[in-house]
């Protein structure tokens, strides 16, 4: 099937397909989509495809088909179940553009290298989705379809990857917060990249929402071992791919939060090591310790009357500058990293 | 003289492969469980009385054929 140009808001399902990919980058905010304008109609196990050499497959029967009996319906009353259906179909549609989407210099070649790699399938698979339910009405609102549907922007339907959503929720919105950013922010950040770009930003996000930053210098290995603790986590997710769509969401949860202890775990001792290492004086900038007014022992009073060999009072006194110098001074990040 | 796939019969012996590293056997053991996985979701999904089942099913699919397809350029 091959798309064609249309006006403001398509009136056919070649229309609305011809659009899609646009409609879906300018509501992502991304700098590029990788559709290649080919949508290809299947008939296999699986729903959408959003192939690497920049095809779209979307199943006939149960995407195509419903689509297509949206606009020959249009205007009309539908059933709730129907409006369902259309929402679905259009939900995978979003779905499968938001797996094109990247920023200007990314390639398919790098992204699907990059999605083989441990961890990066769950998180593109749950950003994407998670951002598409999101933002399905704005899409739907858009390409006019509530006009077409009416009633469609009123019915819901149950998203998909449990296994997932849950967990890619529960890290970006926590990282929102941790970052100061407005709610959906930081899933809408993962969602125009490629694979090869999600986990670097998701680590940059990570690091960024701690101390490290002011503490540590670049060149550390504390980024390579927060990415770690993201990808094994995230992988695991997998575990609960086939399980029902409850028991999925629970240990999804469960499987966030203990990527978060982990995190906190990695971050807290790094954060320790050098808050205890810059309250420590560095001798190259601090002064000797002023000695303590203390009772003199026996030895010291036997010697009272008698002089040092070197140090004059006026040396002692040049050698103490005012107390104002003795607050411990920080430690640069360079001087830290450099013991 | 060539074998028909070009591979030439009186070819320069080399030393033995190197057994694969941990990334390689890493990416060998997803791309079968993936491979797995998706034989698996078909027949579950054909077999779903749930609508929304079969559906959610087909939807895992979706994403192992992707995964399937990225290890296979």
């Amino acid at each position: 099937m091959t798309t064609t140009a249309v006006g403001p808001h398509p009136t056919s399902v070649l229309e609305l397909f011809a659009v899609s990919g646009e409609t879906a980058r300018a509501l992502a905010g991304a700098d590029r989509s990788a559709w290649n304008g080919h949508i290809i109609e299947s008939s296999s196990a699986m729903l959408g495809l959003a192939h690497w050499d920049g095809t779209l497959y979307l199943d006939r029967e149960s995407i195509v088909d419903p689509l297509r009996h949206l606009y020959e319906h249009a205007g009309a009353r539908r059933p709730t179940p129907t409006l369902i259906a259309y929402r679905e179909s259009l939900a995978t549609l979003l779905h499968e553009h938001a797996h094109f989407l990247g920023p200007d210099d990314a390639t398919q070649e790098a992204a699907r290298e990059a999605f083989t790699k441990l961890g990066s399938r769950q998180l593109e698979e749950g950003v994407t989705e998670a951002w598409a339910q999101d933002h399905l009405d704005d899409f739907i609102h858009r390409l006019g379809i509530d006009k077409v549907a009416p009633g469609i922007d009123s019915v819901r339907s149950n998203g998909y990857y449990a296994a997932f959503v849950p967990a890619i929720r529960e890290l970006t919105s926590d990282l929102d917060t941790r970052n100061g950013f407005p709610p959906g922010e930081t899933l809408s950040l993962l969602n125009r990249q490629t694979a090869a770009g999600q986990f670097p930003v998701l680590v940059d996000l990570v690091y960024n929402s701690t101390r490290l930053p002011d503490l540590e210098s670049p060149g550390t290995d504390t980024r390579s071992r927060l990415e770690s603790i993201l990808r094994s986590g995230l992988a695991h997710l997998e575990t609960y791919e086939l399980s029902p769509t409850d028991l999925a969401t629970t240990n999804s949860l469960a499987t966030a939060h203990q990527i978060q202890a982990h995190l906190h775990q990695e971050t807290h001792t790094a954060e320790a090591t050098y808050a205890s290492s810059s309250l420590q004086p560095d001798p190259c900038v601090l002064p000797p310790p002023v000695p303590l007014r203390c009772a003199p022992t026996p030895h010291q009073s036997a010697l009272s009357g008698v002089a040092p060999p070197t140090a004059t009072p006026l040396a002692r006194t040049q050698l103490h500058p005012p107390h104002a110098n003795l607050r411990p001074t920080r430690r640069s990040p360079a001087t830290s990293q450099a013991r | 003289m060539e074998h028909s796939i070009g591979t030439p019969t009186n070819a320069t012996a080399h030393a033995p492969l190197d057994p694969p590293t941990a990334a390689a056997q890493a990416r060998a053991e997803r791309q079968a469980r993936a491979d797995w996985l998706i034989t698996e979701l078909s027949r579950l999904a054909a077999q779903a009385e749930d609508p929304h089942d079969r559906v959610r099913l087909r939807r895992t699919a979706d994403s192992l054929t992707r995964l399937a397809l990225a290890f296979r350029p």
